[in-house]
């Protein structure tokens, strides 16, 4: 008898948590947003990658100009044969092209990194805002990896996330 | 709870805005700029930092240097004249949590003066108003020092520029130091052409 009772007190509390556990999940407001259109759409994204290809645009120009030099100077030693100030001034400008290329390069690949880290802390900031604001409980990223295998058309909320993260970057109240 | 507290705000707003340009004594002319959810004050969040921008009027800007609440209106029109063109703000950088943001993600002494110097003196540099084609840099801008008796970074800055009517303008903000990348702050020229008057004697 006195298992009974608690067998069945055990039964109920089992069943409250269990009726309380799927209450709590299926009240959760879960959407999802595909990553890559979020990305590539951002405003600050395509600002940022305009400035980037602005300024490579200028460094080879730059680096164009310094290897036109060179192959003149090399033609020119072909035909006037290799005189110590000739290769002296060619070695001169050889040693300035590849110093100048490998600061370029270097400096490319640090603004790109730069640029990738801001984008990556205002788009991160502007999604959890907006998750906060329609207070929704979880905010999945579908980027192809398999992290989310099928979610419901209806639960998309990349068109709606995008125009909030560009107004939000434009600064519109 | 947010509702709750959302809504008298917007009544008073909806108030102060249907009224058209009302007369507000100098308590509730600071109290209208400052409000949060007025179109004056901008403010973004990004990794643990905030920046809140805020469009200060001539009338603001004398009230707030008189620390006073009643104000001549000769002193307001003299002071009109003498800035006149300028568009002022202030902008307050803190962090989310309220800690000390000179000191924010700081790992060395030289760092913390690095910054110093940067926000004192090249920090201006990294900011600008568009407003039309015209993209204009502060022609007085100010960081103010508080020795650590506030948490957080304010600076005082005016452009020389001419809003265009019923059009927008921005102020771009670029830092240098805590690296939040490009912050944009919209503002419109309607909202400033429509803010309340102030009682003045």
């Amino acid at each position: 008898m006195r298992y009974g009772k608690l067998l069945l007190g055990l039964l109920v509390s089992a069943g409250f948590i269990t009726i309380t556990c799927y209450v709590n999940y299926s009240s959760k407001k879960i959407k999802y947003v595909n990553l890559g259109q979020l990305y590539s759409d951002f405003e600050m994204k395509k600002e940022l990658e305009a400035t980037y290809v602005t300024v490579q645009k200028g460094r080879k120009h730059q680096l164009d100009s310094l290897e036109m030099e060179l192959k003149f100077l090399n033609n020119k030693l072909d035909k006037e044969g290799e005189t110590p100030e000739l290769v002296r001034i060619f070695e001169e400008k050889r040693q300035n092209y590849l110093l100048r290329k490998q600061q370029f390069d270097e400096d490319d690949s640090q603004m790109q990194q730069q640029y990738t880290d801001k984008i990556r802390k205002q788009l991160n900031q502007y999604v959890m805002d907006f998750g906060k604001e329609k207070g929704l409980d979880y905010i999945f990223g579908a980027e192809g990896s398999g992290a989310l295998m099928y979610a419901k058309e209806g639960d998309d909320y990349t068109k709606e996330i995008l125009v909030y993260i560009n107004n939000k970057f434009k600064g519109v109240r | 709870m947010r509702a709750a507290i959302s809504l008298p705000v917007i009544v008073l707003m909806f108030f102060i805005c249907s009224c058209g340009k009302d007369k507000l004594d100098g308590k509730e002319y600071i109290g209208y700029i400052e409000n949060e959810k007025s179109p004056f004050t901008n403010s973004k969040e990004v990794d643990g930092l905030v920046f809140q921008l805020q469009y200060c009027p001539e009338e603001y800007m004398v009230l707030k240097q008189l620390k006073q609440y009643d104000v001549p209106q000769a002193l307001i029109d003299r002071k009109k004249k003498e800035d006149a063109g300028l568009v002022f703000f202030k902008l307050r950088i803190k962090t989310a949590e309220g800690s000390d943001v000179l000191n924010y993600g700081i790992s060395s002494q030289d760092d913390f003066y690095h910054r110093i110097d940067y926000l004192s003196y090249g920090f201006e540099e990294n900011i600008a108003m568009v407003s039309g084609t015209d993209t204009i840099y502060p022609g007085i801008f100010q960081f103010e020092r508080t020795y650590g008796i506030s948490p957080n970074a304010d600076f005082i800055m005016a452009f020389d520029a001419k809003l265009e009517k019923d059009k927008e303008f921005q102020v771009l903000i670029d830092d240098m130091v805590f690296s939040s990348g490009l912050l944009k702050f919209t503002y419109s020229e309607t909202d400033i052409r429509n803010i309340p008057q102030l009682k003045t004697n």
